[in-house]
């Protein structure tokens, strides 16, 4: 969406994907203030959910970092008594005591 | 304990134990035998790993209850139900830390349900995130529900803090006398 200058005249383009292709429409003198308007209301509107969408992704990171924390604690404590006591993984599958340990 | 004691960070001895256990998994004996020296010298796995789950727990009670005192107060006494349905109180150091991870991990869980519930609308790229990070939450809280019940299964010795020390002990049957998980 943009205005652009033809000879002496500015004329206002709509763009969209049409076939996979950026297409420019040409929108009469007339109404092209009002489609100035509605695009730029998208482009905000667009911008706003944008916005709140990265917000929500970050908080839910945040909290997924926190509990990875706890998660990765525990784990490397429970290997860590696991391999002390003579259990090893068997196949990365389950805990298994070797022989004579 | 070490001749000389080397200030070293928790994440730093994490790191160093876990390449240890890389080395131990692969069937290095050394690295085993390292390993059972390491948590002689380490400070406090235990010690630390309840430091970050309570860390934890705060920073999800507050994203759940938000400013609703009572909400808090709700979820607190639900978090403290929960651990004692998984015996926490006479729970060895290391079923402690795998109790703090089943809670954590199903606090998290329900905070997501929760608020993915609880949305109104919600764009579509926002409802796939949210889909995904409940899955991914989900498969946590029940491989932690999974490595509870396989250290009490093997009555695994315990990881027992002393002040500053973690050493490992030999452990009775004390792992069949513990109420079942998620009871």
């Amino acid at each position: 969406m943009s205005w652009e200058t033809r000879g002496n005249r500015r004329v206002y383009y709509e763009a969209a994907w049409v076939n996979g292709r950026v297409v420019k429409r040409h929108v009469p003198a007339l109404m092209a203030p009002m489609v100035e308007q509605v695009a730029e209301m998208r482009r905000r509107e667009r911008e706003a959910s944008r916005q709140k969408i990265q917000a929500a992704r970050k908080e839910l990171a945040d909290l997924e970092a926190v509990v990875r924390a706890v998660v990765e604690v525990a784990d490397v404590a429970t290997r860590a008594a696991m391999l002390a006591a003579g259990y090893r993984k068997h196949n990365r599958g389950e805990w298994r005591k070797q022989r004579g340990k | 304990m070490a001749s000389d004691p080397k200030p070293r960070s928790p994440r730093d001895q994490a790191v160093a134990l876990n390449a240890l256990i890389e080395r131990a998994g692969n069937g290095d004996e050394g690295a085993a035998k390292q390993i059972r020296a390491t948590l002689t010298e380490l400070p406090g796995l235990a010690d630390i790993g309840g430091n970050v789950a309570d860390e934890a727990e705060k920073r999800l009670v507050a994203s759940y209850a938000g400013k609703c005192l009572g909400t808090r107060e709700f979820v607190t006494q639900k978090l403290k139900n929960l651990r004692a349905e998984l015996g926490g109180a006479t729970a060895l150091p290391l079923e402690k830390l795998l109790i703090d991870r089943v809670v954590a991990t199903w606090l998290h869980v329900s905070y997501l349900e929760f608020k993915y519930a609880a949305t109104t609308s919600m764009d579509v790229t926002l409802a796939v995130y949210y889909q995904r990070a409940i899955t991914a939450a989900n498969k946590r809280h029940l491989a932690a529900i999974k490595a509870l019940a396989e250290v009490r299964r093997l009555a695994l010795p315990a990881i027992q803090v002393g002040p500053n020390v973690l050493a490992i002990d030999a452990r009775g049957s004390h792992g069949s006398s513990l109420p079942a998980i998620g009871g």
